[in-house]
């Protein structure tokens, strides 16, 4: 039986008079990639805000190895869709500096490595704020995952990159599964769940609309792909 | 722990690494103390209206003349004493503003002996005792006398503050210096502190920190690394100053003889140690302050406005600078006192104006300390609460009911 690494029970969260996630609950098995999907304002972000600690449950528990998480507890990389870094720091000391955070050893090691790995060996004394957008994504993607990470959440992962950097970002993240790392990944490429995902939830308005193995949910669906499922929950309503 | 560090080294050396950092800490320093010396080397006429305006005509003078020289029109509403001994104790003991002295070899030995109280910055009462000599001198004595009197006698002045030898100006300048380190901590870091505490939110890094730090082991090593930098900036003041009192003497800069100032001044270690714990104090509580604003607001733009109502209460003391000088404060003077965002300037301009009482600067920073202690303890569960809160101000009713 496979092991349980994210537990989220009777998860509802509201800001004022606004209920963002009603009575979700959902789990996460050691070893898989799981897809988190749902349109823009469906209450993805807030549910793994909440997992991680950043925002306080209105109501039920979020369990991470079983316990609420507490920041540097346990190796756990997030990449959040909404992105930055300290814009008037050098590559190298930024990275330095997250890697010494996240109880590495050699950071500065690693960092060079890895910045060789996505062919930015070249940029390691620039500031942040002189790089492109894409070359700041894959900084983060490093910061994400130096301390190998158990428990990989990664929003967004490839938006805003070309086909290539698309391709070396999946074959990274590939290589973290590889390694033993569950994967939350929430995108709207529908291609790259399908692809990757062994299962997946679909959310709408704070609720679980559909959930299960990629071929349980599509056999729901009465054999439609993931795309037309989306177009079909959402009815064309999402951006 | 380890955490804790490498956030105050990272936030210290990202600092130390600016070329602005460097620039301001160097170049402001530098500017206030060329006005400083400018102002004094053009303000010796200032300085000379305002002891005519502080030794009016109801202080109590008293001389004891053996050698004859004053005309005694001139001085017939001071009191004449008998004995010098008798002159002394009773300024000592506050029964005269003033005595002075003149013993009867004062043609081989020109030097008159003036002992005052120093009850205000410029009372030391040699405007008034320089022109009853000279108005003496003018009259009827000899044209040899006239000549020692006018153009070459010495004046001997001791001074007494509380009782004790002392002068005020001497006592004024180490509260004066740790003045004026606050007054430049506050200039150079009100923005650095604001922005700093900001940062992460403004520019999107707080998710990807509070995956492996939590937020108040960030604030907490903001806050020191703040802290350490205001200690650097310190130094960067205080070492030249030092430098200057240990080799200054007999060295003359814009016409000042800085030797006779250097001789003045008084190094207490009770004084320097209060000073200092008051100027320590007074930072952790601006340091607060604005940690406190930077918590509450999601983007730097919002920050101005809140930071210049600290930046404001904090020198309003300044704006009220006549009540602070007189010898007895008046009510707004001890509302400023105690007010904590004001009480930092306030009562450091009291103690180097010496109008402040031992027990009222152990209140007063006592005040100031456990004011600091609330202030950055909310700021840093302000700074919690808001880390997530990327597009709106917190509320802090909100925040307060919240279970």
């Amino acid at each position: 039986m496979s092991k349980k690494i994210v537990e989220i029970r009777h998860f509802r969260m509201r800001f004022g008079e606004k209920e963002i996630i009603r009575d979700l609950s959902f789990d996460v098995e050691e070893r898989e990639i799981f897809g988190f999907l749902g349109g823009n304002g469906s209450g993805k972000t807030t549910t793994i805000r909440a997992l991680l600690g950043m925002y306080e449950p209105s109501g039920g528990e979020l369990l991470i190895h079983g316990k609420k998480f507490v920041p540097g507890s346990e190796p756990v990389g997030y990449l959040p869709e909404e992105r930055g870094l300290y814009r008037k720091e050098s590559v190298i000391d930024v990275m330095r500096y997250f890697g010494m955070l996240k109880g590495l050893e050699n950071p500065e090691e690693w960092s060079l490595k890895f910045l060789e790995r996505v062919g930015l060996s070249d940029k390691i004394n620039e500031k942040i704020e002189q790089l492109s957008g894409g070359q700041q994504q894959k900084i983060q993607l490093g910061i994400t995952i130096m301390n190998n990470p158990k428990l990989l959440v990664l929003d967004e992962p490839t938006k805003g990159f070309d086909p290539i950097n698309r391709k070396l970002l999946m074959e990274i993240i590939d290589e973290q599964h590889e390694a033993g790392a569950t994967i939350i990944l929430i995108t709207h490429y529908m291609d790259e769940v399908e692809k990757l995902c062994d299962r997946a939830l679909l959310l709408k308005d704070g609720v679980a609309r559909a959930s299960g193995t990629i071929a349980a949910i599509r056999e729901k669906f009465g054999g439609k792909s993931l795309n037309e499922i989306f177009l079909e929950v959402y009815g064309g309503e999402n951006e | 722990m380890n955490s804790l560090k490498t956030v105050v080294k990272f936030e210290i050396l990202r600092s130390l690494k600016k070329k602005s950092f460097w620039v301001s800490a160097l170049l402001l320093p530098i500017l206030l103390v060329g006005y400083i010396v400018f102002a004094g080397a053009m303000g010796s006429n200032v300085e000379g209206a305002l002891k005519a305006e502080n030794e009016n005509a109801d202080a109590k003078l008293a001389i004891l003349d053996e050698a004859g020289l004053m005309k005694s029109e001139l001085t017939e509403n001071w009191v004449k004493v008998s004995e010098k001994n008798i002159g002394i104790k009773d300024v000592r003991d506050g029964d005269l503003d003033a005595f002075v002295f003149i013993a009867q070899d004062f043609t081989e030995n020109p030097k008159i002996e003036v002992f005052a109280n120093n009850k205000s910055l410029f009372s030391d009462y040699s405007a008034v005792i320089s022109g009853v000599l000279v108005g003496s001198a003018l009259a009827d004595l000899e044209a040899s006398e006239q000549i020692i009197l006018t153009h070459t006698y010495a004046t001997d002045t001791t001074t007494f503050v509380d009782g004790e030898e002392g002068s005020l100006l001497g006592k004024m300048v180490v509260p004066l210096v740790a003045l004026g380190l606050f007054y430049v901590l506050v200039i150079l870091f009100s923005n650095r502190l604001t922005t700093s505490t900001i940062e992460e939110k403004e520019n999107r890094i707080t998710e990807m920190l509070l995956t492996a730090i939590p937020a108040k082991t960030l604030i907490l090593g903001k806050i020191f690394s703040l802290i350490a930098l205001g200690v650097l900036q310190t130094f960067i003041i205080i070492v030249p100053l030092i430098l200057v009192y240990a080799f200054g003497r007999g060295t003359a800069i814009m016409g000042m003889d800085l030797g006779a100032i250097l001789a003045n001044v008084e190094i207490n270690p009770l004084t320097i140690l209060t000073s200092f714990v008051l100027l320590a104090a007074s930072y952790v509580l601006f340091v607060g302050l604005c940690v406190l604003v930077g918590s509450l607001v999601p983007t730097a733009k919002e920050v101005s406005s809140y930071s210049s109502i600290i930046m404001i209460l904090t020198i309003l003391p300044v704006f009220s600078i006549s009540s602070f000088l007189a010898a007895m404060p008046d009510a707004l003077v001890y509302v400023l006192s105690y007010f904590p965002v004001s009480a930092p300037v306030a009562l450091m301009m009291r103690s180097a104006f010496g109008t402040l009482p031992w027990y009222e600067l152990l209140i007063g920073t006592v005040v100031i300390i456990i004011s600091s202690i609330v202030i950055t303890r909310f700021a840093i569960r302000v700074f919690q609460y808001g880390a997530m809160e990327f597009t709106s101000k917190i509320s802090l009713r909100k925040m307060l009911t919240r279970k």
